[in-house]
């Protein structure tokens, strides 16, 4: 018995891989359709990104920026206070450059609690269930 | 599905001992502690204790059968945490198809490929 600690997706999307990684890396496109309400990204290593929805908000540290293929950053949704799951998309360029391949990542439900109980002795059980919930209801809202 | 539930699974199971006291249950499991300790390269008391989380989160139980206890799985917390996930998985499949949606609705011809 098994529970993935990760979610992994792929599509593919008719649009030249440099098109695809300019709606997913630049502010004013990624909130066409990601966030609802605004989104801020300093695109580099240890840049932080901001997400917000009408009832909700996501805080994202930037990891890795190779254009036009990968990006990942890790992500901490309101109220959780310090980073959080790992998000990584990786794009390929596809026949002759007229489709990309997406790969979607977000990795480490699992391995949070360590971090958790390094800085809560006590009831850290309890505080990841209440963050947890508090991410189920940001990604709901979202 | 509650996030209780799923908070309670992740966390007993962010340790790598306890991911693999489940792993040995799953396969032949109930043990018990004594059988696990020999599976797994932790004491006895180690393994009660790790056992106690798994307990806690729902996710295993233990049965008195002579003078040690048995351990066993119990699913309902594993598919709780599951439900979970898949419920992460759907919002991504609707953020996915959103941004398909809007980078193909945007004319992509051989110029505009070209323009950057």
């Amino acid at each position: 018995m098994e529970i993935p600690d990760e979610v992994r997706r792929e599509l593919v999307i008719k649009a030249p891989r440099e098109r695809v990684w300019r709606a997913l890396t630049e502010a004013d496109q990624l909130s066409r359709w990601f966030p609802d309400k605004a989104a801020e990204v300093d695109l580099r290593p240890g840049g932080n990104a901001v997400l917000e929805w009408d009832e909700a908000k996501a805080e994202a540290v930037v990891d890795v920026v190779e254009a036009p293929g990968r990006l990942v950053f890790r992500w901490r949704p309101e109220g959780l206070g310090r980073p959080f799951t790992t998000v990584s998309f990786t794009l390929e360029e596809l026949g002759d450059g007229d489709s990309t391949r997406v790969r979607l990542v977000e990795s480490g439900f699992a391995s949070l609690p360590d971090q958790i109980e390094t800085q809560s002795q006590k009831g850290n059980d309890e505080g990841w269930a209440h963050e947890l919930q508090e991410l189920k209801e940001y990604l709901e809202a979202a | 599905m509650t996030g209780d539930t799923a908070g309670a699974v992740f966390a007993a199971l962010a340790d790598p001992t306890r991911r693999r006291v489940v792993h040995e249950l799953s396969k032949d499991g109930p043990l018990t502690a004594t059988q696990l300790a020999e599976r797994i390269p932790v004491s006895r008391q180690a393994i009660a204790k790790h056992f106690d989380s798994l307990e806690e989160a729902g996710l295993a139980a233990a049965t008195r059968v002579g003078r040690e206890n048995r351990y066993e799985l119990r699913t309902r917390a594993f598919a709780e945490a599951e439900a979970w996930m898949r419920a992460i998985g759907a919002m991504w499949d609707q953020r996915l198809a959103a941004f398909k949606e809007f980078v193909e609705s945007v004319p992509s011809g051989p110029a505009g490929r070209r323009k950057r």
